[in-house]
C-alpha cells in the first residue's frame, strides 16, 4: 500500500520523530530549517501538521500555558503507529528508487 | 517635560498594546478554532525570540500568512472542491431564479402605513434581497462540504454576497442583499450544527 507522502510531509514526520516530546509547530520548523538549511513557511508547517493529524499519522494535545507565550499553550505533536508505517514505506520507496544510482547522484556540474 | 515624555511613552505603549491586541484578534478570527491558541502563542514566542515583541505589523503579517495557508488547504481535497462547486452553482441558481420568477419585487401591502415599516417591507420584498436570503440559507445549511473544510463554506458565502451586492439596484439594496446573504448563511450554518449535534454524530460532512 502506498501512502504517497510529499516531501514536506516526510520532513515534518521526521522532525516530530526526532523531537519526541518537544514537537510543536515552531520547533518542527526550526528543526527542518536547521537540518536541511532552507527556509520553510510557517503556514505550510501548520497545515501539514494538521493534515497529518487528520490522517491519523500524528496526535496532538495542548501543553501547559507558559508566561513567555503570553499564557497560551503549545500544541504538542507525537507520531502514531500509522504515521511511522507511512514514513517507513515512503522512505523505503525513495531508497529503492535510488538504489544503484549513487555514482549518477554524486555527479556535480562543478566537477 | 519628563512627565510629558513619560505620559507620551505610556500613551505610545498603550497604543502599541491595543494594536497588538487588534492584530491578534484579526489573525485569530481567520484561524480554525482549534488552532487559535497555539498559533497565537507560537507567534508571541517567535516575536519575543527575534526581538519583535512589540511589532504588531510583524505578528499581523506572519499570522495572516499562516491563516492564508489554512484557507487554501481544504482545496487539496477533491471532495471539498466538489462541495464548493455544488454550493456555488446552487447559490448562483437561487440568486438568478428568484428575481427571474418574481420580477423586481413583491408589493408592499396597503395596511403598512408607517413609513419606516413600509421602507423595511419594500426592501425585504425586493427580489434580490429575497434571493440573497434563500441562497445564504442554502449555502449555510447544505452538508456538501467535508467538516475539515468548513472554511470553504464561507468562501462561497462571500463570493455569493459579492454577486448579490453587484446584482441589486441601488446602494442600500446592494448592502442589504450582501448582509442578508451572509446573515442567512450564518443562521443556516448554526442550524446545521444544531441538527448534527441533535443527531449525535459528527458525520463526514460538516
Amino acid at each position: 500500500m502506498t501512502h504517497g507522502l510529499g516531501e514536506l510531509e516526510q520532513l515534518v514526520l521526521l522532525a516530530v520523530l526526532r523531537l519526541e516530546d518537544g514537537a510543536y509547530a515552531v520547533s518542527v520548523r526550526d528543526e527542518i530549517e536547521r537540518r536541511i538549511g532552507r527556509s520553510v513557511s510557517r503556514g505550510a508547517v501548520y497545515v501539514t501538521l494538521d493534515r497529518m493529524e487528520r490522517k491519523g499519522y500524528l496526535r496532538s494535545e495542548l501543553g501547559e500555558p507558559t508566561a513567555e507565550r503570553g499564557g497560551k499553550a503549545k500544541r504538542l505533536f507525537a507520531l502514531e503507529p500509522p504515521g511511522l508505517t507511512a514514513l517507513q514505506e515512503s522512505l523505503g520507496d525513495i531508497r529503492r528508487m535510488a538504489e544503484g544510482l549513487s555514482r549518477k547522484l554524486a555527479w556535480s556540474p562543478n566537477r | 517635560m519628563t512627565g510629558n515624555r513619560s505620559d507620551g511613552g505610556r500613551a505610545t505603549g498603550a497604543g502599541a498594546g491595543a494594536g497588538m491586541a487588534l492584530a491578534e484578534r484579526a489573525v485569530a478570527w481567520l484561524l480554525p478554532a482549534g488552532d487559535r491558541e497555539s498559533v497565537i502563542g507560537d507567534l508571541r514566542e517567535e516575536a519575543a525570540a527575534r526581538g519583535a515583541d512589540g511589532d504588531a505589523a510583524w505578528r499581523l503579517l506572519a499570522g495572516l500568512r499562516i491563516a492564508a495557508h489554512f484557507h487554501v488547504e481544504p482545496y487539496r481535497d477533491a471532495a471539498c472542491v466538489r462541495g464548493v462547486l455544488a454550493l456555488s452553482v446552487a447559490g448562483l441558481a437561487l440568486l438568478w431564479i428568484v428575481p427571474a420568477a418574481t420580477g423586481p419585487g413583491l408589493l408592499v401591502p396597503d395596511f403598512y402605513t408607517d413609513p419606516l415599516l413600509r421602507a423595511v417591507a419594500a426592501m425585504w420584498g425586493r427580489s434580490h434581497v429575497t434571493s440573497a436570503a434563500a441562497a445564504g440559507l442554502l449555502v449555510g445549511h447544505l452538508p456538501a462540504i467535508p467538516a475539515h473544510a468548513a472554511r470553504s463554506r464561507w468562501h462561497v458565502a462571500l463570493l455569493l454576497a459579492a454577486l448579490a451586492f453587484s446584482a441589486a439596484d441601488g446602494t442600500a439594496a446592494a448592502w442589504t442583499a450582501a448582509l442578508v446573504l451572509l446573515g442567512a448563511a450564518w443562521l443556516g450554518d448554526r442550524g446545521r450544527d444544531a441538527a448534527r449535534d441533535d443527531s449525535g454524530g459528527a458525520g463526514v460532512c460538516g
